[in-house]
């Protein structure tokens, strides 16, 4: 190889490495440049799915509390049916006592206990058109009324009928004063105390 | 003197070669940190896709846990049913009592 060819492979040898490392530089450039936009963009994604997130999050949140309301409903209506179940089947009890041999018995104390709430004294007691015809010791209720309020207690039964299942209407002869002892009036007055005590019951 | 000058030729047609490769590799370089430059990440489609995989999450824990309250009242439901079945009859009767005097 003469001195000219070396001179020639040389120029062209460093004009190639000048070459390799202006190409190499622009690579690495690219390289961070690219890195950077991913970053960049990576830092855009983590921000918008993670302001997504959390509204996800929320609505997951709120559906999960939704079923809770729902199955808190659900369970206060079955609650209730089976509290309705019991009253209905105090009521269906109701309708066969006062068909009973021992019913006589109960309306007696429900007469007293009405008189003596009234306070005893001259009195009216109003019954359904069955109970009418039941045999009841009405001169024995009112000694136990006099016993019980002090006041001289004369009872009788009224002319006037009323519409109920059983239970009596008992009041003072002038009507002053009048206390509903009705089958029906004693579970409405009593409602609240029937549901919870069938609550504490069947649910025990 | 010819051998000279057809010297000088080579060294020069050598030096223009050595400044056309060179010429050529900042053009190259140029056109790579442009293409760099011009690198565009598709944020919109990568925030669909993370969302939809969010979402596809979440969708299964709500899923999970609703069904986790579902079971959890069935369960209180049937136990409670349970309880009023055994306990109707006793509870009747203490109704009764509250409804008559002295009871039924």
């Amino acid at each position: 190889m003469s001195s000219l060819d070396k001179i020639v492979g040389k120029i062209i040898g460093d004009a190639k490495e000048e070459a390799a490392r202006i190409l190499n530089e622009a690579k690495s450039i690219a390289a961070s440049m690219e890195e950077e936009a991913k970053k960049k963009a990576d830092e855009v994604v983590q921000a918008e799915v993670s302001k997504f997130r959390q509204a996800k999050e929320e609505e997951v949140k709120r559906a999960v509390m939704e079923a809770r309301i729902k199955a808190k409903e659900r369970w206060l209506k079955e609650r209730e049916a089976l509290i309705n179940q019991a009253i209905d089947k105090v009521k269906e009890r109701l309708a066969r006592l006062v068909g009973s041999p021992d019913y006589a018995k109960s309306l007696e104390a429900l007469i007293e206990e009405a008189a003596v709430a009234i306070g005893g004294g001259d009195l009216l007691v109003q019954l359904n058109e069955r109970d009418a015809k039941l045999s009841l010791d009405l001169e024995g209720i009112a000694k136990r009324v006099k016993e019980k309020t002090g006041v001289d207690t004369k009872i009788q039964l009224s002319e006037v009928k009323v519409q109920c299942m059983g239970g009596a209407v008992v009041s003072t002869r002038d009507g002053s004063f009048i206390y509903d002892n009705t089958l029906e009036s004693r579970v409405r007055r009593q409602e609240s105390a029937l549901r919870l005590t069938a609550a504490k019951i069947l649910f025990a | 003197m010819v051998g000279l000058v057809e010297e000088i030729r080579k060294v020069l047609e050598a030096e223009e070669e050595a400044k056309k490769i060179i010429e050529s590799a900042k053009k190259e370089a140029e056109e790579i940190k442009r293409k760099a430059e011009g690198l565009k990440v598709d944020v919109a489609k990568e925030v669909e896709e993370a969302k939809k995989r969010v979402a596809s999450e979440l969708e299964a824990k709500m899923k999970e846990e609703v069904k986790a309250v579902e079971e959890e009242l069935e369960a209180k439901v049937s136990k409670f049913k349970e309880a009023a079945s055994r306990n109707m009859d006793k509870a009747v009767e203490e109704l009764l009592k509250l409804v008559l005097p002295g009871g039924a």
